[in-house]
């Protein structure tokens, strides 16, 4: 029997075939909506959370892939342009070396210039679909735009997609000449470039009752200046042509500012949609979203089975849970608690069965066993890159075994070795390779980043085998966050987000009084600590004060009783 | 007055003294340039003292700028402001880079390359070198003025010259999401390379395709291999280049991109460099090249 393609293969988005990312995308129709509708829509999501993937497959090119994979006519109703800002031509800085004025000017020209490229490339796709006369149309508005009245080219997007070449070309060429740098001579801007190309379109007879969406990947990778353009942009009122999608990593440090000065307000110019989901378990909507990229993945491969079955769990720690149910039920009636009251005992269950399997090993048990389609989704932590990177990992590791016999699963024990292998290797990451792996971290923060993960394992490990309430908690909020302990903690905070070490979510406060943030550390840290990787739905509350000197080096203080008022912190 | 100018950015390794005192004996400078890091200020100190104290008594003039390395944009506009003159009225430059930051090679380069003034490249191997080189990484950054003529609609081709950091490819990977990665794996087993080199301890993974590179080797031989295997990708990628091995192969990446513009050049920062960096000078590996503009 032949290896079979791995099927948990991750890579950046942008990268993959059309086909395959056609193949793997679960549409999620809540998030479709988003993209659709005529507002715009700033997109929050970490690095791995799916924000390339949904946006190219939002785009004209995958649309009219997808079409022609069903055998459908193209639908033109609402079209979007694929624009991904993590492109070469937005890394280059020279524009740094123009006074501050000409920074701005030369910015904006290049990001429209980005945007009319993606708009030749996406509708290359379509061309065959315009008529005669829109072609004329269009050639005739290109034309102008470029001040050139005769073309060899037949079709119009490859003319569009070669001028702009060659205007970068020769940009370019002049910025790389000599010591200074100037303008490009003739800067293009969104409402002199972008806008026209975009009227053109909507004067064909193909596009006329078309909605535009300009879907902006990466916008975080835009220089200061593009960030405050398209900032502006986004403040233009009229979307009877075109909105915009912007896909941000990390909203909440993002520059909403605009090149005039004000601010982009949201619920105003703007609705947020946010991709990072609070919680994972089966029935949340990423539990079930993480079912269906599994799914699709395996039948991509000829795997018929379910996740569950493709990922079983361990019948020895199967075994084990129910002993520890047993016992904590037992504990239960022990504390009081009337066996009429299931509720009650099954939530005593809940909370402590997993805290005795996992805290209350015996030193000769050896490691806690974590395998199953559960246990892979709360690793996840709520991403899809880290759901599929122990699955790719896995999949390797037992081909490598199989000798030609079929697959049907991946054994327990393979995918218990290779969670801890992973944990393990982002451990190595954490102790060893942050100052050299994550941009801007010295060797200060990295030893304060190793401190604080080191002493919120040695916490909650503690709170595991010691806590009388919530002992399975891995999600804290900072109680006391002054702002001059948030002048120290949060660049660390920020970094280790930065390093995927740490997710912040934000959620209803426990008092009631508005929203704050949570801040989940990645789960796959937990194996090596041998800690309970469901966690309960609530979170510990600890000092800022308490993290600061844990960044230090010291203990993160423990509490033993049920005073800390948790129980009522389920979301 | 046309000068015999010797740019000799400062360092604080044992190759950095023994290879500047070799420099100014050979090449025999009216005038030594030494940029210096602010942030190493002390530990270059002894060095620089050394060389000045020698220009002095042999009657050459001897000047220094501070820099901060870590600054792309004031790095350059200082490095042209105090140098560009000099460099206008030089007959010949002798620019020892033993341990100047790629940046700062690339920028000096792009200088001398304007006026095509005669230069040669020195070099100095050491006889070892440290258990860790550098931390602290900052984010890649294109280099100014060589940075390559890209367009937004293509995919990323990203060549790399491998070293012994294998974080800095990692870096590359994850800033530039690249559709293709070629990796350059340093032949030869001097300095431990066999055991050290990244692309010596990992396997590629998609995307990745090895070759086999002499980083010191900066022959047409070099130059029109790396040409060969970007062929395939010049068309429709775009490609950038970065050196993460040993410096000689800077100065290749920099004569790839004066024969081939489009490639553009990218360096990876780091602002903690080691001590114990290196040790000793290895006289036999010396290490010069005319260039040819």
């Amino acid at each position: 029997m032949d290896k079979l393609k791995n099927p948990f293969e991750y890579d950046a988005a942008p990268n993959l075939s059309p086909e395959l990312l056609v193949k793997w995308f679960i549409e999620d129709h809540n998030f479709s909506r988003f993209v659709q509708s005529t507002r715009n829509v700033l997109i929050n999501g970490e690095r791995g959370s799916g924000k390339s993937m949904a946006l190219i497959y939002h785009s004209l090119r995958y649309k009219k892939l997808r079409n022609s994979l069903k055998g459908e006519k193209f639908n033109d109703g609402h079209i979007g342009i694929y624009v991904p800002c993590n492109t070469a031509l937005t890394h280059k800085q020279e524009y740094l070396l123009l006074p501050e004025v000409e920074q701005a000017i030369t910015s904006e020209h290049f990001l429209a210039y980005g945007i009319g490229a993606s708009i030749a490339k996406d509708c290359l796709a379509i061309s065959d679909d315009f008529t005669d006369e829109d072609n004329k149309l269009l050639f005739e508005e290109f034309s102008y735009l470029f001040e050139s009245a005769t073309s060899e080219e037949s079709n119009p997007f490859v003319y569009l997609r070669r001028s702009i070449q060659n205007k970068l070309r020769q940009d370019q060429e002049k910025i790389a000449k000599g010591v200074s740098v100037e303008t490009p001579s003739e800067p293009t801007s969104f409402y002199t470039f972008v806008l026209p190309l975009l009227e053109a379109l909507k004067n064909t007879s193909l596009l006329k009752d078309s909605h535009i969406s300009l879907l902006i990947d990466d916008a975080h990778d835009l220089n200061l200046h593009q960030k405050k353009v398209l900032n502006s942009w986004l403040g233009y009122r009229d979307h009877s042509v075109f909105s915009f999608k912007v896909a941000i990593a990390g909203i909440r440090m993002y520059d909403l500012t605009t090149a005039f000065g004000g601010t982009i307000l949201e619920g105003h110019d703007y609705i947020t949609v946010d991709l990072e989901q609070p919680f994972q378990n089966k029935e949340s909507g990423f539990g079930k979203f993480a079912r269906q990229v599994i799914q699709k993945r395996l039948e991509n491969v000829g795997i018929s089975t379910s996740p569950e079955e493709f990922f079983p769990e361990h019948p020895a720690f199967v075994k084990s849970m129910a002993e520890c149910s047993d016992q904590a039920r037992q504990r239960a009636l022990e504390k009081g608690i009337h066996p009429s009251d299931t509720k009650s005992i099954n939530d005593y269950i809940y909370k402590y069965a997993g805290a005795i399997y996992f805290g209350e090993r015996s030193p000769k048990a050896g490691r806690p066993i974590y395998a199953g389609f559960d246990t892979l989704v709360h690793l996840s932590t709520g991403v899809i890159r880290n759901l599929l990177d122990p699955c790719f990992w896995m999949f390797e590791e037992y081909q490598s075994t199989l000798h030609g016999g079929p697959l049907v699963c991946i054994p327990p024990d393979i995918q218990s070795k290779v969670v801890h292998d992973r944990s393990a290797t982002w451990w190595e990451f954490v102790r060893n390779k942050l100052d050299t792996q994550v941009e801007g971290c010295g060797k200060t923060e990295s030893d304060k980043l190793k401190n604080l993960f080191i002493a919120l394992a040695e916490h909650f490990k503690f709170r595991l085998q010691n806590h009388k309430s919530e002992p399975r908690i891995t999600t804290f909020v900072i109680s006391q966050f002054t702002d001059e302990a948030r002048q120290e903690l949060e660049p660390i905070l920020r970094l280790a987000q930065k390093a995927q070490l740490l997710y912040v979510r934000n959620g209803r406060s426990k008092d009631g009084g508005g929203r704050e943030d949570f801040f989940t550390p990645n789960r796959i840290l937990w194996p090596e600590y041998g800690l309970d990787v469901h966690g309960l739905h609530g979170r510990a509350s600890l000092k800022a004060i308490d993290l600061i000197s844990a960044m230090r080096g010291g203990k993160i203080p423990v509490s033993l009783d049920a005073t800390e008022k948790q129980q009522d912190l389920f979301l | 007055m046309k000068n015999r100018l010797l740019i000799a950015p400062a360092g604080w390794e044992d190759r950095y003294l023994k290879g500047v005192l070799i420099d100014i004996e050979q090449f025999k400078p009216t005038i030594i340039v030494v940029p210096y890091s602010i942030g190493y200020k002390s530990r270059t100190l002894p060095s620089r003292s050394v060389v000045a104290s020698y220009a002095q008594a042999h009657g050459i003039v001897y000047e220094e700028i501070e820099v901060d390395y870590r600054d792309a944009v004031a790095l350059y506009q200082l490095l042209w402001m105090r140098m560009g003159k000099l460099l206008v009225n030089s007959t010949a430059v002798r620019f020892n880079a033993t341990t100047t930051p790629r940046e700062a090679i690339w920028n000096i380069l792009h200088f001398l390359s304007i006026d095509k003034i005669p230069t040669e490249f020195s070099y100095f191997r050491p006889l070892s070198y440290g258990d860790y080189l550098s931390r602290d990484a900052q984010a890649p950054r294109f280099v100014l003025k060589r940075s390559g003529i890209v367009f937004p609609d293509r995919p990323t081709c990203v060549l790399v010259l491998d070293g012994f950091d294998a974080e800095r490819r990692a870096q590359l990977r994850n800033r530039y999401e690249p559709k293709t990665m070629l990796v350059g794996r340093q032949t030869g087993d001097q300095l431990g390379n066999t055991v050290r080199n990244a692309s010596n301890l990992l396997e590629p993974v998609d995307g990745e395709i090895y070759f086999d590179f002499d980083s010191y080797d900066t022959s047409d031989s070099s130059l029109n291999l790396l040409k060969e295997l970007l062929a395939e990708f010049a068309e429709d990628h775009n490609v950038i280049a970065a050196s993460l091995g040993p410096k000689p192969s800077a100065l290749t990446l920099f004569n790839l991109n004066q024969q081939n513009p489009d490639i553009g050049l990218v360096y990876i920062p780091a602002s903690d460099y080691s001590e114990d960096y290196s040790s000793g000078i290895d006289e036999s590996q010396r290490y010069l090249s005319t260039l040819v503009w």
